[in-house]
């Protein structure tokens, strides 16, 4: 009798434990069927729902979701109004009218008190954010109440790209409730503080985010009134970098969109393209490099090829690119004769590059496990360079290019995070103050005719003398090699089916997804 | 049962006068535990100092990564400042054991804590290393004894055959390997299964599957080698002679001699299991531990990868230890010798 108690015991307690574990299991994840519900996928936690904030890729796309800009790109990439109804800029500022109906998701309507105690709280040099110098400048912000539903904002220095600016989520209003408790709304714990169409309502790191969308939000810009299908109810993001289960996820449907590899797309009826920014190659310009001779410059710029490099890190879907930016942006050259004619067997044959010294950095960001990088890299070593190749991950690579020692590298393959779609994100990384000054630019390149040009384009304030002036300046740092340009940074999105998504100018935006039935 | 001139009793005596110790810390037990408390107190101080140090060796500039590409020289110092990434290295590492010892492991350099972090993802990370391990101790005993039992004799040859190949086939495979395997299976071709994530019950089957189906294999051989030679041990051919009962020699003579073997081996076995349950978190994108200790290493969040890995650690430590208590337990000679798994 005793014998057939323990045994038992031991069975009992085996299947009281697996069941145990099976229940648990169940307790921490409920599936979510809701009709109206789409599932998606963020890369990483967001690590701030502060708008001022912003560092991550998924940072500034949930924030896209929480809170609304002045300004917006439209599918067309025309600057159009967000919460703003009409708006007057020249290059040291201008007056934004507020849009009337808007109002935080806590009922408090929006006009321009709450957007210039926004504007004022994110370019103050208290808030530290890293992303004013791309919404206003380097120079000194003022925003001021003119009357109800008008405000005027000042630049102390010329910046021509205001509009642009005012499009980044950076620049987000932030409502009275979250500017009270800063540290609440970083957290994303202040359901009032959030002027976007969606709400940020449970936030679990690592496991998932939920937003739901506001019953009362009425804001929606007509590009985006004017999709097929409905706004998602609620989206839950959970949470994964690894973008073949990504794949494997929307093929089983325990996703409805996520982000899979450009070779991967074939598996895929329904895939969207989203551009991230551009890349290009950067040359450190500063005393010790071998890169302040234009000749070698140049070498480098006629052994790489877009379409290849294109080829090998985006399974040729992305854009070949013919300056610090897509066709699509404002301004942009398109003129492939600007940049050097492709020909490497030339440059070994001259043999300019035969035994040069080089540090060249990369991330292993750029394609899977980081050939983009691996490409420059083969191709610089056939052309006979002797290349110190430093293959890293993205933050030890950005503490390296873009850190106060000049000579720590000679090379790079640059990408950015082109939040506000401008030329200017990427020209001010080769122009301009230099980062030990406080700047963006990178390259340290003595280049008076260029900085001459880029002072005129911040200055401009006629659309069409702004393109003319950029294009100038294009041909300057083309002509010059002060940048290889290669191709556009892009995301590929798999939709499962019953998923609708056209990214608004091509940039990623959670708001444009819809459901059809 | 517990020898009264033990070693443990002439090691108390040495130092304290008989009558000042109450009777049961003269015990085997009492000796034991200490000595676990001691390995405990040591692994957890080794820990400490070499969760701090590895942060040091990290490359890259943690204030960069918090700050983000866009910020300003100044924005970045800034952020150092307020990360207390500027002080002297023996401060952060005050600092480091303040926080361990108020609970909160330190603050995230992203969100929250750290403490509070662990506590949303370690219950995912140990479920599934949870159920695979008991999981791979009832499996891989009964198919262990029963594969021996079924084949004693030379009887079934075919059965030792197959359990021997499929065994050692299936455990050489990497656990990231089988994992996408059963993804490709169960997901893709039947269905039956989410390919990944944590947000359905059935998400847990597939990692805690691929997380157990080699250890299983591979403690099921060696629990068959155990039982295989214990069955030739003279005490159970003696049990035949008795014309003892079959389950009761199994059970009774046979089980307990192939515990003490086995488990000896599956304490390293289940530590392991751990780390491949890090591994296998990347394959199912799952939201525990080791993801969150890899985005950690991405971002440089080194609170977060300090106390990650101290809590990582300290389980694998006391995993062996259970498993050196219950050794001792099946088997009180194991009370005296100083290490077991």
């Amino acid at each position: 009798m005793r014998k057939r108690t323990t045994r038992y015991g031991w069975a009992g307690f085996a299947a009281a434990a697996t069941a145990t574990c099976m229940i648990l299991s169940g307790c921490v994840a409920a599936p979510d069927s809701g009709s109206g519900a789409v599932k998606a996928r963020f890369s990483a936690d967001p690590s701030s729902f502060d708008p001022a904030q912003l560092v991550g890729s998924d940072d500034y796309y949930a924030s896209r979701m929480l809170f609304d800009t002045l300004l917006r790109y439209d599918d067309d990439g025309e600057i159009v109004g967000g919460l703003a109804e009409s708006w007057d800029f020249d290059a040291t500022g201008g007056t934004v009218d507020i849009a009337e109906g808007a109002t935080c998701a806590d009922g408090t309507p929006i006009d321009a008190e709450i957007v210039a105690d926004s504007l004022n709280r994110f370019a103050s040099p208290d808030t530290q954010s890293g992303s004013k110098i791309l919404v206003f400048g380097n120079g000194e912000v003022s925003a001021e109440v003119l009357d109800s539903h008008t405000v005027d904002i000042s630049l102390s220095e010329p910046f021509s790209e205001l509009d642009a600016g005012l499009t980044m989520v950076a620049s987000g209003i932030v409502c009275p409730a979250g500017l009270d408790d800063l540290d609440g709304l970083g957290a994303g714990q202040v359901p009032g503080a959030f002027s976007g169409p969606f709400s940020l309502t449970s936030v679990t790191s690592g496991v998932e985010y939920v937003l739901e969308l506001r019953d009362d939000y009425a804001m929606w810009p007509d590009f985006i009134s004017r999709l097929d299908g409905r706004p998602p109810d609620r989206v839950s993001f959970s949470v994964g970098d690894d973008v073949a289960t990504n794949a494997n996820e929307v093929l089983g449907g325990s996703l409805d969109l996520a982000g899979v590899s450009p070779t991967d797309t074939e598996r895929f009826p329904n895939v969207a393209l989203v551009y991230i920014g551009e890349q290009y190659i950067v040359f450190n310009q500063n005393e010790t490099s071998p890169f302040q001779d234009e000749d070698l410059r140049r070498a480098v710029a006629r052994t790489l090829s877009g379409e290849a490099y294109n080829e090998v890190t985006y399974a040729g879907r992305s854009e070949v690119e013919y300056t610090m930016g897509d066709s699509g942006m404002q301004c942009a050259n398109t003129d492939e004769a600007l940049v050097e004619e492709y020909d490497r067997d030339a440059v070994q044959a001259e043999g300019v590059l035969d035994g040069v010294e080089m540090v060249y950095s990369a991330s292993n960001s750029f394609g899977p496990n980081g050939i983009g990088a691996e490409y420059i890299y083969q191709e610089l070593t056939d052309a006979g360079a002797h290349v110190d190749y430093q293959l890293v991950d993205n933050s030890t690579w950005a503490s390296l290019v873009l850190g106060p020692d000049a000579p720590s590298w000679d090379i790079t393959l640059f990408g950015t995070v082109n939040q506000t779609a401008t030329l200017w994100t990427g020209v001010s990384r080769i122009m301009g103050t230099a980062i030990e000054d406080g700047g963006r630019s990178m390259s340290r390149a003595d280049n008076p005719d260029g900085e001459q040009l880029a002072d005129e384009v911040m200055r401009s304030t006629d659309p069409d003398a702004k393109c003319e002036t950029y294009q100038k300046l294009q041909e300057n740092f083309l002509g010059r090699v002060d940048v290889v340009p290669l191709t556009a940074s892009i995301e590929v999105f798999a939709l499962a089916d019953g998923i609708a998504y056209e990214p608004p100018n091509s940039r990623m935006d959670y708001t444009a997804v819809r459901i059809v039935d | 049962m517990a020898s009264t001139q033990s070693p443990a009793d002439s090691k108390v005596f040495k130092f304290v006068p008989r009558r000042f110790v109450p009777e049961w810390l003269g015990s085997p037990w009492a000796w034991f535990l200490t000595r676990k408390l001691g390995t405990l107190l040591l692994s957890f101080a080794f820990l400490v100092v070499v969760t701090f140090s590895i942060v040091l060796l990290i490359p890259g500039d943690a204030a960069r990564a918090a700050a983000g590409p866009d910020a300003s020289l100044d924005v970045v110092e800034a952020t150092r400042q307020s990360l207390g990434l500027n002080e002297p290295v023996w401060r952060r590492f005050l600092n480091y054991v303040g926080d361990i010892f108020s609970g909160t492991l330190g603050t995230s350099f992203r969100v929250g804590t750290v403490g509070e972090q662990i506590a949303v993802r370690a219950p995912y990370t140990l479920i599934v290393a949870g159920s695979a391990i008991l999981i791979t101790l009832i499996l891989a005993f009964v198919l262990g004894v029963g594969v021996t039992v079924l084949t004693r004799d030379g009887r079934r040859a075919w059965l030792a055959q197959v359990f021997s190949w499929v065994t050692a086939v299936v455990d050489a495979i990497p656990v990231y390997v089988r994992g996408t395997l059963l993804i490709i299976v169960f997901a893709l071709s039947l269905g039956m299964l989410p390919a990944g994530g944590a947000q359905q019950p059935s998400s847990f089957v597939l990692p805690i599957v691929a997380l157990a189906i080699g250890p299983v294999c591979s403690l099921s051989r060696i629990v068959r080698r155990e039982a295989d030679s214990a069955l030739q041990a003279n005490y159970i051919r003696t049990t035949d002679g008795w014309r003892l009962a079959g389950r009761t020699v199994y059970l009774k003579y046979l089980l307990p001699n192939v515990v003490t073997a086995a488990l000896t081996l599956s304490g390293l076995m289940l530590s392991g299991m751990i780390g491949g349950a890090l591994v296998m978190e990347q394959v199912f994108s799952w939201p525990g531990l080791g993801t969150s200790v890899v985005n950690a290493i991405i971002t440089r969040d080194y609170p977060v990868i300090q106390g990650t890995i101290l809590v990582l650690g300290m389980v694998a430590v006391i995993i062996n230890i259970l498993i050196d208590v219950a050794l001792a337990a099946v088997d009180p000679r194991h009370l005296e010798s100083r290490s077991d798994s």
